[in-house]
């Protein structure tokens, strides 16, 4: 990535739009000596419009595509008497490639251009015809330290420096959930000191790849939105990755990833080899690979590791799990327990209050087709909590007190991790709860 | 960083219709009729149809600035005109101050959350009314829109892309000929050299001016070329369907009368606001879009001056409406009743901006666009990438809405179509306009005929039983021209054919927050089966093949129907089979055995030989029985044999320049051949003088030159199992364990193993190797089952 040319244009009482400096020169002007060459990158003279607009549409940023080449303005307009016509418009603009990722130039301009703009209210910097004769030298050194370091620090005068630097974008992170798990990447304890943020500063002890964005909240005391906001930042500055949570009684499987996996040359064999041994003796890719490969749909780890326990003497089951769910190749079927309503097996709808908008919009039309009678009693008893079905059957009023907080959970879309967590009930009470409702259980 | 995001966010704000006349620049249409920015923020970068709250806040605020600006000055600043655009004497005070006061509420709006934007805004609909309404688009006064995107000459028939803060400007402008006419002369007519670009370019534009680069240049006469016989196909879309490529007018080379147009340019201007890190895809997509689009309608002003009609009429609406001062909701409808242009325009914005197909009609040509949606993905996302839930899940390279290299051809003749909307629909919206073509109707009968149980080799077959199946098959292109138009236009993804005997689960992908509404559709299509929770359940066990779930033959058809409608809403994905070879360590031992005796009888004949051609060969600085090196090897081998000690594998592989495969395990045997010089004994004979190698006996192996430290991994590294994973291009060492391991096994089945090694490699699903080399499933499971031993299998989708 780097900067193609930049330059410095302004509007000129008697002769319009013109290119004061350039970097490198020729640029977007031919050339004086030599007027029938073209320019390198492109005629500015053809575009002025766009670099030198009307006043609506100065101090705001300005981009502009000609002849592959991306032109990135933020055009100013200053008003004073002692300006031709009363006013004054100039413009840095930095060129880059068409096809450059450009985000993190834009601050950039818009902090010159302000820079600039500042300058010539103090001092008349540009209109001054000798100090503006700097402009060249520093422009040029904008581009070269922009370009060799993405940074640059150059002073103009004894208050005045112009400070740049270019800041990768990074995209947000994922929004966090109660029940993720996160894990880090980075050693926080030579990372962090006092001045970190408090909560960070709880929260980061318990961070650990077994607890829960929830459970860590807990046990540092701290506020629920506040660890995950901390949470949040951590992850997007890669400091943590984010994991399901670990039990015996969960189900994976390889995924497409595991190829890549399998061919990789990078080193990752021996880092698995390594990561997952518990007792140091090194277990022979191809039985890892088995190992893995036999995992599946429909078989807990707990049943896994019975079948496989020979061959798991040396190695650390939740580590195992763990280095496939990060490297990606291994995917957590989640449980998903789905309410169905007696009569038509559909889903029964579930309408309280608290439900998603979108959910319970659709869940009302499909309980009128859905079942009728049946379907209309069960959303009564679920509400009122005094009749129908699921009611009579055995301790039914106490079932329906402890179970309605979760029953909003039963549409399908609510998997078990984060029942449990939402509910902080284990996923053997929530069953529990549960025993007095037909559902079905789907694992995704 | 700027990868293409597979959630389809369209990031379209307003659609605008710039034109240029004798009058100058003018801003005619733009829909919708108050865009908002905050539109282009529907869909959420992390899944699919969630809004998303979290990113909208970072819209700048954008026209504060504006309102600071003194109202005299702005007056003042708009009799300069740069721009061609409308003078400033149109402008009345009223409606300046008008203007003013809307850009104090546009900046309170956007202060104000989204809530209460929307209340305000009906408001504001009802409470106001008079012409002003549209005097700002955007944010910006009309005029200076105008003036922004009636761009001049020199930027015709190429990609202008502008962006003004969040928004941006994307179009692509059409300027008429330099003579004023829009018709494209006759090519037999004119010389070449008088072609109109050249005219354009010398009459623009100085000689050599580096502005009108080569590929605009080249880019104008292309689309001049075809700008008649228009298809709307230029970049990615194939030819579109016969219905929809079907043009309603006979008379399309119907003398046009030669007065020129009044319209100078014309520029559709899509406004966007995408997001910054998926800036060049977004934006790459819509132009796509509206280069088709802007093509069409030069197509159609070329013929009969439709666009400057369209404008005129336009222009003609607004005048009246503003004399009469009606609202912007009443004039906009009244537009769009009475131009089709304008309706054009508008059912281009909503289908595009709900990422749906948007089928159009200008001037009585009917065509669709959209920008292609992923149907499918390999990958499932982790926990911490965007989501996309209900996106089938498949390995498979299926076929593509274009042919592409990703393609396995041999495979596609196998696989079958699943469409994605009811057949009737898709029949009639294809008999719809249909113009009774033969190609139409065998379009609908090859509809008719698909079923997704039914691989497109089988249709063939059936329809007429001696066709050879080849892709060359005339009877094929067809059959795949039809399939590829389907998925474009995403009527039908293609699959591996249907089957009760193969495993299907319930999708990691699946979309759980439909189960409710899909519930309710799927027990009133299959009221006979078990509801939809109760199917995904049995289907969530360990992977069993489906006929496990049908309870008796009769109810097979009704459980396949099931099975594709599960399919084509992404309930479940076939769970394919994959496999990887192993290399036990005794193979190795063996092959190294038997390597190092026939590299001791080659040795042999070689110092026969070598000491008939030179006496240079035997150096007699050997010392050690155990140390073996090509310059010494005359003197090592016969030691060697002497002590019946095996020598390592020295020739091992043809090419050194290969990058290492095999890194599995600590098995240095294959390292060691990568950095072997090519064909060892050969050179040897010329070239004795070569550093010492290796040693056998690993402990006394001292290395002394880089060349040695292979070597002493692998007479030292533990020979140990490892996966073969490029078995289709093996190191001979490779191709010996291959051989090996083939031992003792029947001729045939050393045949069908050697065919069927290459697929071996994780990468290749077991099922469509059978149709992939046309043997049957029996030959193929027996060769399986044999090799056993050797292959570990894995299973996803």
């Amino acid at each position: 990535m780097s900067i193609k040319c930049i330059f410095y244009s302004y509007f000129d009482a008697d002769k319009g739009p013109r290119v004061l400096y350039q970097v490198p020169e020729n640029s977007v002007t031919p050339s004086t000596e030599n007027p029938s060459q073209s320019p390198s990158l492109f005629h500015f003279d053809k575009i002025s419009d766009y670099i030198i607009p009307k006043q609506q549409l100065c101090d705001r940023l300005i981009t502009f595509c000609r002849n592959h080449y991306r032109l990135l303005g933020y055009p100013i307009c200053l008003e004073d008497d002692k300006y031709d016509r009363n006013e004054f418009i100039f413009n840095f603009v930095i060129v880059l490639d068409e096809s450059e990722e450009f985000s993190s130039y834009k601050p950039v301009v818009k902090k010159l251009a302000r820079q600039f703009k500042a300058l010539e209210e103090q001092t008349g910097f540009l209109w001054n015809e000798v100090t503006r004769s700097s402009v060249y030298t520093l422009i040029e050194q904008v581009m070269e330290d922009l370009n060799s370091y993405c940074e640059c620090m150059i002073p103009i005068n004894e208050s005045n420096t112009i400070n740049l630097k270019l800041f990768p974008v990074i995209p947000p992170p994922a929004p966090i959930k109660a029940f993720h798990v996160p894990i880090s990447t980075v050693r926080f304890e030579s990372i962090m000191d006092s001045n970190w943020d408090l909560t960070m500063q709880r929260i980061i002890p318990y961070i650990d790849g077994i607890n829960s964005v929830r459970r860590i909240s807990e046990l540092a005391d701290a506020d629920y939105t506040l660890t995950k906001k901390c949470i949040s930042e951590l992850l997007y500055y890669g400091c943590i990755i984010i994991v399901d949570v670990f039990r015996f009684a969960n189900i994976y499987a390889v995924n497409s990833e595991l190829c890549a996996f399998v061919n990789d040359s990078t080193g990752l064999h021996e880092e698995c080899q390594a990561y997952i041994s518990s007792t140091g003796r090194i277990l022979d890719f191809p039985s890892i690979l088995e190992l893995y490969t036999s995992l599946r749909q429909g078989l807990s780890v707990a049943e896994w590791s019975l079948e496989n326990a020979e061959r798991l003497r040396d190695v650390d089951v939740r580590r195992f799990i763990q280095f496939g769910i990060i490297k990606g190749f291994l995917y957590r079927v989640h449980k998903y327990p789905v309410r169905i309503d007696d009569g038509t097996g559909a889903v029964a709808a579930v309408n309280p209050p608290l439900a998603a908008g979108a959910g319970s919009a659709v869940s009302l039309p499909g309980l009128m087709m859905g079942g009728g009678l049946g379907g209309a009693d069960t959303m009564g008893s679920l509400v009122a909590g005094k009749t129908g079905k699921s009611i009579t059957t055995g301790s039914g009023i106490l079932m329906a007190d402890k179970g309605l907080p979760l029953l909003r959970f039963l549409d399908g879309a609510h998997h078990f991790d984060s029942i449990c967590t939402d509910l902080q009930q284990s996923e053997k009470e929530v069953l529990k709860n549960l025993a007095a409702y037909p559902i079905e259980i789907v694992d995704r | 960083m700027t990868e293409r995001s597979l959630i389809p966010n369209p990031c379209l704000v307003a659609i605008l219709l710039v034109i240029r006349d004798s009058a100058g620049g003018n801003l005619v249409f733009h829909y919708p009729p108050q865009p908002r920015a905050e539109a282009s923020h529907n869909t959420s970068t992390w899944r699919v149809g969630e809004t998303n709250t979290d990113y909208t806040s970072s819209n700048s605020s954008f026209s504060s600035s504006s309102d600071e600006d003194d109202e005299d000055d702005r007056k003042s600043r708009s009799t300069i005109r740069i721009y061609g655009g409308i003078t400033a004497t149109e402008k009345s005070a009223v409606t300046s101050q008008r203007s003013r006061s809307y850009d104090q509420r546009s900046s309170r709006r956007q202060r104000d959350s989204d809530h209460e934007y929307d209340e305000e805004e009906d408001d504001d609909v009802e409470g106001e009314t008079g012409g002003p309404d549209w005097d700002h688009v955007l944010g910006f006064r009309h005029d200076v829109l105008a003036g922004l995107l009636s761009v001049p000459r020199i930027l015709s028939r190429t990609r202008f892309e502008l962006s003004v803060e969040q928004f941006v400007f994307l179009g692509y402008p059409c300027y008429n000929r330099a003579d004023g006419t829009w018709q494209k002369r006759k090519r037999e007519k004119k010389p070449k050299s008088d072609s109109p670009n050249v005219d354009e370019s010398k009459e623009q534009q100085p000689p050599s001016d580096a502005d009108n680069d080569e590929e605009d240049t080249k880019g104008n006469d292309a689309d001049d070329e075809d700008a008649d016989a228009l298809t709307l196909s230029r970049s990615r879309s194939p030819n579109p369907p016969p219905s929809e490529r079907k043009r309603t007018k006979k008379d399309f080379r119907r003398v046009v009368d030669p007065t020129p147009s009044k319209l100078a340019m014309f520029h559709i201007v899509f406004v966007m606001n995408p997001p910054q890190l998926e800036y060049h895809s977004r934006m790459s997509d819509m132009y796509d879009v509206a280069k088709q689009f802007t093509l069409a309608l030069k197509t159609q002003q070329a013929e009969d001056d439709y666009v400057a009609r369209e404008a005129e009429r336009i222009i003609e609406l607004r005048e009246r409406a503003e004399k009469r001062g009606d609202s912007i909701h009443d004039l906009w409808n009244k537009i769009l009743r009475e131009s089709t242009l304008a309706a054009a325009i508008a059912t281009l914005y909503q289908g595009i901006s709900a990422s749906k197909i948007a089928h159009l009609k200008v001037n009585d040509f009917d065509f669709a666009l959209q920008i292609p949606v992923m149907m499918e993905t390999a990958v499932l996302p982790s926990i911490s990438e965007p989501q996309l839930p209900g996106m089938h899940l498949s390995t498979l390279r299926t076929l593509g809405a274009t042919p592409s290299e990703d393609e396995d051809i041999l495979l596609t003749p196998h696989l079958a179509l699943l469409f994605l909307e009811d057949v009737e629909d898709i029949i009639k919206e294809v008999v719809l306009d249909e113009d009774q073509t033969s190609l139409g109707a065998s379009f609908v009968q090859f509809i008719q005929n698909c079923r997704p149980t039914v691989s497109f080799a089988q249709m063939i077959q059936e329809s007429s039983p001696n066709g050879i199946l080849k892709p060359e098959n005339s009877e094929y292109q067809y059959v795949e021209y039809f399939a590829r138009h389907l998925i474009y236009w995403r009527k039908a993804r293609a699959i591996m054919p249907l089957h009760y005997r193969r495993y299907y689960i319930v999708s990691p992908n699946a979309d759980m927050k439909r189960l409710v509404s899909q519930s309710v559709i799927f027990s009133k299509l299959f009221p006979a089966l078990p509801p939809l929770p109760k199917m995904l359940s049995l289907l969530s066990g360990k992977p069993r093949p489906y006929s496990a779930y049908i309870p008796s033959r009769d109810h097979r058809q009704a459980y396949m129907d099931m099975l594709a409608w599960l399919m084509r809403y992404g309930w479940v994905t076939n769970l394919l089979t994959f496999a990887y070879l192993k290399i036990p360590k005794d193979i190795k031992v063996a092959v190294r055995e038997r390597q190092a005796r026939e590299q001791a009888e080659a040795a042999v004949e070689m110092i026969q030989a070598a000491s008939m051609n030179a006496a240079a060969t035997a150096a007699p600085n050997s010392t050690s029985p155990s140390v073996l090196s090509p310059s010494i090897l005359s003197t090592s081998v016969e030691n060697s044999i002497a002590n019946g000690t095996a020598i390592p594998i020295a020739k091992t592989r043809d090419t050194s320049d290969d990058v290492p495969r095999i890194s599995l395990s600590a098995d240095g045997d294959s390292a060691i051949s990568n950095s072997r010089p090519k064909t060892a004994w050969s050179d040897m004979t010329d070239n004795s003088n070569l550093a010492p190698t290796r040693s056998i006996g690993a402990s006394t192996n001292t290395p002394t030159t880089p060349f040695e430290k292979p070597a002493l991994e692998s007479s030292s590294g533990q020979l140990e199992d490892s996966i073969l994973y490029e078995p289709s291009q093996p190191t001979s060492l490779e191709s010996a364990w291959m051989e090996r391991i083939t031992d003792g096994q029947p001729p045939d089945i050393v045949v069908l193993f050697d065919r069927l090694v290459k697929y071996l490699n994780g990468q290749h699903a077991i099922e469509g190797i059978a149709l992939r080399e046309a043997i049957s499933k029996r030959e193929l499971k027996r060769a399986l089952n044999a090799m056993d031993r050797y292959i570990v299998y894995c299973r996803h989708w």
